[in-house]
């Protein structure tokens, strides 16, 4: 069952607006109870504009989006509830934090909600823990903390809000390999408690197949294509033209390939990469 | 809400009036408007106002959106307007009634000063419908050049560089905003219920990101004009050097000729 549906929708920004996105041009796709989805796509591609159009910050001009099965939009009212079981982790979450302290800060969106003080501490501290924030940063100051620090305060404030979508723009963007894997390892834990869909938007072609498990190809406002990894990136030569570009370890695969070595290109991480050369290592050393 | 605030008033028709050289245009400008407060009666109004007309015309910028710019001030106006009438005695009684009394004398003042108001703005419109921010900034730095002459260079220019990245900053923060006003509502802020007190309680997690942040590109614009090795205003040449041309003398000859006559009507 899908949790969440886009049912050919566009959206253009207002003429007089000052400020200038990419719009959106007849999208739909949809997501399933803990799938992930990657959305890649250059700048201006319109990646921020549709993600902002999946938790009603935009209305789109035509077409339907179904949460639930039920029409977003249905009640003009209850966006603000709506908003809730989307969570939306914007690029460089981290400048949006404004309290005194990390914890107040983690706060502000279940208490928007309107749970108990005990049901925010017990979530916080859920959270926190599975996000590798400790009890002394909780009460500093979101403003002394590292940049990754922040980032992962940032992404506890939207956890705790328990959405059962997950909506990720560049979650990894300017983090280091280490906060990149520890953000990942949290954002699959946050999956397998809650069964959430996520959908994530990234330029790392092997951040996405390692975590995603169908991708999006956006151009142009338009969906490109939209099929698991393993069917996007075995079009290699469809992704080039749109100048975008297949997981550098695929890349060698290709390469190995055309030398004339008996190869899958099906491989996107380096684990498998490395499994099927020391397979081959081991034929080779077996023929010689 | 944010989205429907534009920005810089600049209207590029190519006209002659925005090829002028904008000190020109500012200090004309300026004199034009201290002229309507000196002119006496509506004869020296009315050389004003063809003068200003003809100026709206010639600058190509569609009538429609000078008007636009009066719609704020039309309160003023009236206002202004009103107080003439009830307030200024004498010439014939036309009605009066309780306290209120119309006189012809009173009709005339506030119609005297109903144009005078709706000149200035039209006016000030085109400078800033004609001027772009960088060439006013430079013309309020070249204007105020003289100061160094009594050790005010630097200042001068560090208020012209000042004016500048404010200007140039204006845009991004206010894409700022917007994302930071998307972010929060993902989290639920809710900035459109609630009283006054709710409301602005509702603008801190958007205030004070937005002023970490613009501290923050200050520090980074400072570090890059450092690297740039910014020293100040001493030996800096510019790019564009204003330069007046003939149409601004001719311009100038004009203003020199309207101010002159309104002189000689205050004094005779």
């Amino acid at each position: 069952m899908s949790i969440l549906k886009a049912k050919k929708i566009s959206y253009t920004y207002p003429q007089m607006s000052s400020v200038h996105h990419a719009a959106i041009n007849d999208i739909s796709f949809s997501l399933d109870r803990g799938e992930t989805i990657g959305i890649i796509g250059h700048t201006g591609s319109g990646k921020s504009t549709l993600l902002q159009t999946l938790n009603g910050l935009i209305k789109p001009d035509s077409g339907t989006i179904f949460l639930h099965e039920k029409d977003l939009w249905e009640n003009q009212k209850e966006i603000y509830q709506k908003r809730f079981k989307v969570g939306l982790v914007f690029q460089y979450p981290e400048y949006q934090l404004f309290e005194e302290t990390a914890y107040k800060d983690i706060a502000y969106g279940p208490k928007n909600m309107g749970f108990s003080d005990e049901e925010i501490h017990s979530r916080i501290s859920e959270y926190a823990k599975l996000l590798g924030i400790s009890k002394e940063n909780l009460n500093k100051s979101p403003f002394e903390l590292s940049g990754g620090e922040k980032r992962r305060v940032a992404l506890a404030g939207i956890l705790t809000m328990e959405p059962d979508i997950l909506v990720l723009d560049e979650p990894t963007a300017g983090l280091d390999p280490i906060g990149r894997t520890m953000l990942f390892k949290a954002v699959t834990e946050y999956q397998k408690k809650t069964n959430a869909g996520v959908i994530i938007v990234s330029h790392s072609m092997e951040d996405l197949s390692k975590m995603c498990d169908k991708l999006l190809v956006l151009s142009g406002g338009k969906v490109k294509k939209f099929g698991t990894v393993k069917e996007v990136f075995l079009d290699s030569e469809e992704l080039n033209k749109l100048g975008l570009d297949v997981p550098m370890i695929t890349r060698v695969m290709l390469e190995l390939k055309s030398k004339g070595l008996d190869v899958p290109i099906d491989i996107f991480t380096a684990d498998e990469c490395a499994e099927v050369l020391l397979k081959l290592i081991k034929r080779g050393g077996s023929n010689d | 809400m944010i989205k429907n605030f534009t920005l810089g008033q600049y209207f590029n028709t190519a006209s002659v009036i925005h090829k002028m050289d904008p000190r020109f245009k500012i200090i004309q400008i300026i004199t034009l408007i201290v002229f309507l407060f000196l002119a006496p009666n509506f004869i020296g109004i009315g050389i004003l106002a063809i003068a200003i007309i003809f100026i709206l015309l010639i600058s190509k910028v569609p009538l429609k959106m000078y008007l636009r710019n009066l719609k704020p001030i039309i309160a003023i106006i009236i206002l202004t307007a009103l107080l003439n009438i009830f307030y200024v005695t004498g010439g014939t009684v036309l009605v009066s009634w309780w306290i209120f009394t119309i006189t012809t004398e009173g009709l005339l003042k506030a119609a005297f000063m109903a144009t005078r108001i709706i000149l200035m703005i039209l006016i000030s419109s085109v400078l800033t419908y004609t001027t772009t921010p960088t060439e006013l900034t430079d013309a309020i730095e070249s204007l105020l050049s003289p100061l160094k002459f009594i050790g005010l260079g630097e200042a001068v220019h560090t208020l012209a560089m000042m004016m500048t990245i404010a200007l140039r900053f204006i845009p991004t923060l206010t894409d700022e905003t917007d994302k930071i006003m998307s972010a929060q509502k993902a989290r639920g802020a809710d900035m459109e219920s609630g009283g006054i007190f709710k409301r602005l309680r509702a603008l801190m997690p958007i205030l004070i990101p937005l002023l970490f942040s613009s501290v923050r590109r200050a520090y980074e614009l400072a570090e890059a004009m450092d690297c740039r090795c910014y020293t100040g205003g001493k030996g800096r040449t510019r790019m564009k050097k204003l330069s007046p041309s003939l149409k601004d003398f001719v311009a100038l000859f004009i203003t020199i000729v309207i101010c002159t006559s309104i002189i000689l009507l205050r004094i005779f």
